[in-house]
């Protein structure tokens, strides 16, 4: 197609307006851009900034709410319970999403999409459902104890409902499928041949997957650990419904102190507490990985 | 030549069998664990008994009738006011997005980036955070217990995918087939209307889906900041403490199938999008 | 094909024009999707505050349901007032209202958190006792109090020990007092209790033999070493009146601390639970008239309404709550007022809450319960 006559004369009118053009160009490419960093600077920063700023101007000048949050033993605790809940979840959903990723990345054709299915279908469902699914199937009288009891196998109905066991179960059961994907992604585009290298080089199974394949998936696991910790800490749902009185996590306790207590610059203090959280598992995310494989994850 | 023989059948060999064996077993199991749960669901729903059994004790559509024709059933309103926030909210996350995502993709400027994190920020942020810090400022504006009030705070939350969603598309967009186009003497709008547009649309609507699900399951906003206008999942919440009838069996039911077709419809459109991105750098094509 | 592009439509640029068309195509798309919802919210929400309407920040779920059917709606007709209720009276709201100085209620459900916020930070109006014609007739001692000055006190509940009818199928089997609720030998099984102090304490200092006149001030050391040992038979803290009857009725708990009317209204519905009157804590639920509210004269004729005794007599039928205008009780059927907890055989089993004394200390005992529940 014929298409240099026409572009090269309108380019020609002297780099002078070409340089305006382009700067008029920007700023309306800047004013497309507008409505949503308004939107988002006045109904979302705004908001969550005076929140994080009656932390420490509230009832007045004072660190008093953060000082609270870690002299008070029980609320110390519930970081600290929070914290240790994140890290075991992730922590579980990295080994058992890892096979799963392994297996979708060499699955061929209908297996792979049949794989997807099931690892997909949950993962679009409510998270209301799910919770309700676990209620009913670990509860005294829910789906285990009723089986097993049938069954002879156990005497005495077991406690799997409202108590640590369950808010993990229910949390990994949410959050596998985000570090599956990640994992996936990566191991998907890996490089073949490089294994086949390794092979014919002499080694054996297992150096081929501890020497090549691993660290290659490796951005791939951080990518999901980071997502899936980030998302663990600020749970809400499943240990206010699955949990017993002693697991209680940050999130449970802003909204307590809140909406009942309206202690707001406490509330504000556990609010920082929990993005300084997860600012921290970013910065450690930079150091180790690279942000932009993040926003790789839409393709 | 033993040695290149040798290490050519080895190339042959499967690598790893047990262990991809392993993997597969495991895969199995935990694809089981993620399934299952969820799958179980719908028998139940089906069980004539008050409380919800697996398998289910007879069959009976009583619960079904429970959520469509009971006489003061919150089911049907809370459906339908999540519904109507869910597609305004899409509407609106997927205008602010798509705009921002075409505005930021030919920014030439080293603040793109910094503005493109602002708008993808919110996803990250803590939702109880936002839930609380959205609250405190939207009750003395009138906002809470109100439909458009909701629906502002969940375009917040959903605008960052539908950004992140056409960015990635745009980002595999041939920019040149705009420039051909307006060389032709079409003007930006037409350039966009007719050709960009067309090729990224996939990309609109699977944002638009992010954003509709987005809202559709969200709770911890819906919690605090809905007041009169109850949503299904903050009806599922305060119901699965209360009155744990398989009545919600039968609303998971419905919402699985939601789901299911939502699902769907957002691989179709994945691959369309895929379809176009390496279609597009062919010549000849219209 | 020679284009001949205008002056400034080089390639790649975004016309002023063309500019200029999206953004206007964008503002006019979100006011319309602004106006759409604000038209179908519309008669969602309420009207403008205007004469002629009360709005009031109501306790939600069923008590409102009977606060419809048996005072507003009916006061409503009468009066011609719009009376409209909105379920959800948390201090947080009122709090945040208030700081913005737009408080958009006119009147409150003012409970246990919402008196103790609200006093101090100087929420209500003061109750023109001389204004409301039946005022005279509500209990003395309800009148008499602090609370009364910027409260009215609408109706009377008791927490009482409730018990599943399937695990205790006699009353003379079931437990009959908080010592028996803290005997786990005789009494087997998990049990359940509010995930708030309020009236917990006193249930405690009850089982650990403290007489009812001298409950207070609490001792709260003396009520927390009862709570500990009772803490490892607690099965899990009930945050809503429907929680506690879910809990009861499907035996996941064999007994818990409850509020009457939940019990009332489930036995109604045939649900396999009961209670008993015997060492319950009675106490008082006020509302109040909130400062700045759109139409506070109207707002007292509602309030008059709802101390009005007839009213107050269905209200008792409807949930189980007892008046506090003594002459609620006057034709009343002795069957209802049997079951009602300041009825004559009633009143005297239980310890009147001194909520005076309650709200001083309500700040601390909470963290420390808080606290408490999580250890």
């Amino acid at each position: 197609m014929q298409i240099a006559g026409p572009i090269t004369r309108t380019l020609t009118p002297g780099l002078d307006t070409g340089a305006r053009l382009e700067r008029r160009r920007q700023l309306l490419c800047l004013g497309l851009a507008a409505p949503a960093l308004l939107a988002l600077g006045v109904f979302l920063f705004y908001p969550v900034v005076r929140l994080l700023l009656r932390s420490v101007f509230d009832p007045s000048p004072t660190l008093d709410n953060y000082v609270r949050a870690f002299a008070v033993p029980q609320y110390l605790g519930v970081l600290w319970y929070t914290l240790q809940t994140s890290v075991t979840v992730t922590i579980l959903c990295l080994v058992l999403g890892y096979p799963l990723a392994y297996a979708l990345a060499e699955a061929r054709g209908s297996a792979r999409s049949v794989m997807l299915v099931f690892l997909l279908l949950p993962f679009w469902t409510s998270i209301m459902v799910r919770t309700y699914a676990w209620m009913v199937i670990l509860g005294d009288q829910g789906l285990i104890n009723t089986w097993l009891l049938q069954l002879g196998i156990i005497s005495r109905k077991l406690p799997l409902l409202f108590n640590s066991f369950a808010v993990h179960v229910g949390m990994v059961h949410y959050l596998l499928p985000f570090a599956v994907l990640p994992m996936f992604s990566i191991m998907v585009r890996l490089d073949r041949t490089l294994l086949r290298a390794a092979q014919s080089l002499g080694a054996g199974p297992w150096h081929v997957f501890w020497r090549v394949y691993l660290p290659l998936s490796l951005p791939g696991v951080l990518a999901g650990a980071l997502l899936v910790f980030i998302l663990a800490t600020g749970f809400f749902v499943t240990p206010s419904q699955l949990g017993g009185r002693s697991d209680v996590m940050v999130a449970q306790l802003i909204q307590l102190q809140i909406m009942r207590f309206t202690n707001w610059g406490f509330g504000g203090a556990l609010a920082v507490l929990l993005l300084v959280l997860v600012a921290l598992a970013l910065l450690l995310y930079s150091r180790v990985g690279r942000l932009s494989t993040l926003w790789g994850m839409g393709e | 030549m033993s040695a290149g023989a040798a290490s050519r059948r080895a190339a042959h060999r499967p690598p790893r069998r047990w262990g991809t064996t392993a993997a597969t077993v495991v895969a199995a199991l935990v694809l089981f664990y993620l399934s299952a749960p969820v799958v179980v669901v719908i028998p139940m729903s089906f069980t004539s008994s008050r409380y919800p059994t697996f398998p289910p004790v007879g069959l009976s559509l009583r619960w079904y009738d429970e959520f469509f024709f009971a006489p003061r059933s919150q089911w049907l309103t809370a459906t339908g006011n999540s519904l109507e926030i869910a597609t305004l909210t899409a509407l609106c996350a997927t205008l602010l997005g798509t705009l921002a995502a075409l505005g930021l993709s030919r920014l030439r400027s080293r603040y793109a980036s910094t503005l493109a994190m602002a708008i993808i920020f919110p996803i990250v942020i803590p939702i109880v955070v936002v839930a609380i810090a959205v609250y405190l400022v939207y009750v003395p504006l009138r906002l809470n217990g109100t439909v458009h009030g909701v629906v502002l705070a969940h375009t917040m939350i959903a605008t960052g995918f539908s950004f992140l969603v056409v960015s990635a598309a745009l980002r595999n967009f041939d920019i040149t087939l705009e420039r051909a186009a307006q060389s032709l003497g079409a003007d930006p709008f037409q350039t966009f209307r007719r050709i960009t547009l067309p090729i990224i649309a996939p990309a609109v609507l699977s944002g638009a889906l992010f954003a509709f699900i987005t809202s559709w399951d969200e709770v911890l906003i819906a919690l605090f900041l809905s007041g009169n206008v109850m949503t299904l999942p903050r009806l599922m919440w305060e119901l699965v403490r209360t009155d744990l009838t398989p009545t919600i069996a039968a609303a998971s039911t419905l919402l699985i199938v939601v789901s299911t077709l939502l699902l769907t419809l957002a691989e179709l459109l994945r691959r369309s999008q895929e379809r176009r991105a390496s279609g597009a750098g062919r010549a000849g094509e219209p | 094909m020679e284009a001949t592009p205008a002056a400034d439509t080089a390639p790649g640029v975004l016309t002023r024009r063309a500019f200029l068309r999206i953004l206007a195509g964008t503002s006019l798309t979100l006011a319309g999707l602004g106006l759409a919802s604000t038209a179908t919210a519309a008669p969602r929400s309420a009207p403008a505050a205007q004469s002629g309407t009360v709005k009031i920040l109501s306790a939600g779920g069923q008590l409102d349901e009977c606060f419809r059917q048996t005072i507003w709606t009916p006061y409503a007709q009468e009066s011609g007032l719009s009376i409209v209720d909105i379920g959800g009276s948390e201090p947080a709201k009122i709090k945040a209202a208030f700081e913005a100085n737009n408080v958009e209620w006119d009147i409150c459900e003012a409970w246990t958190e919402v008196i103790a916020a609200g006093i101090p930070a100087g929420w209500f109006v003061e109750v023109p006792w001389d204004q409301l014609s039946n005022g005279g007739d509500l209990f003395p001692e309800l009148r008499g109090t602090t609370f009364a000055r910027y409260g009215v006190p609408i109706f009377l509940f008791s927490s009482v020990l409730g018990y599943n009818t399937n695990t205790y199928q006699s009353p003379d089997a079931a437990p009959k007092s908080w010592a028996d609720f803290w005997d786990t030998d005789k009494f087997p099984g998990p049990r359940a209790l509010y995930a708030f102090p309020e009236h917990q304490l006193e249930i405690a200092l009850l089982a650990d033999g403290v007489p009812p006149d001298q409950l207070y001030p609490l001792d709260v050391d003396r009520a927390f070493k009862s709570l500990d040992r009772i803490k490892p038979h607690i099965k899990t803290f009930y945050e809503t009146g429907a929680q506690q009857v879910q809990l009861l009725s499907s035996g996941e708990v064999v007994m818990s601390s409850v509020w009457n009317g939940r019990m009332f209204a489930a036995k109604r519905d045939g649900q396999p639970v009961d209670f008993t009157f015997n060492q319950g804590i009675l106490a008082v639920d006020h509302y109040a008239v909130l400062k700045g509210g759109p139409n506070t004269p109207d707002a007292w004729k509602v309030m008059n309404a709802m101390i009005d005794p007839k009213k107050q007599a269905a209200l008792a039928g409807c949930i189980g709550y007892g008046p506090t205008n003594s002459k609620a009780f006057d034709g009343m059927d002795p069957a209802l007022a049997a079951q009602l907890p300041s009825s004559p055989q009633n009143k005297p089993l239980q310890a009147i809450q001194d909520l005076a004394s309650w709200s001083q200390m309500a700040q601390a005992i909470t963290e420390r319960y808080n606290a408490w529940k999580l250890g």
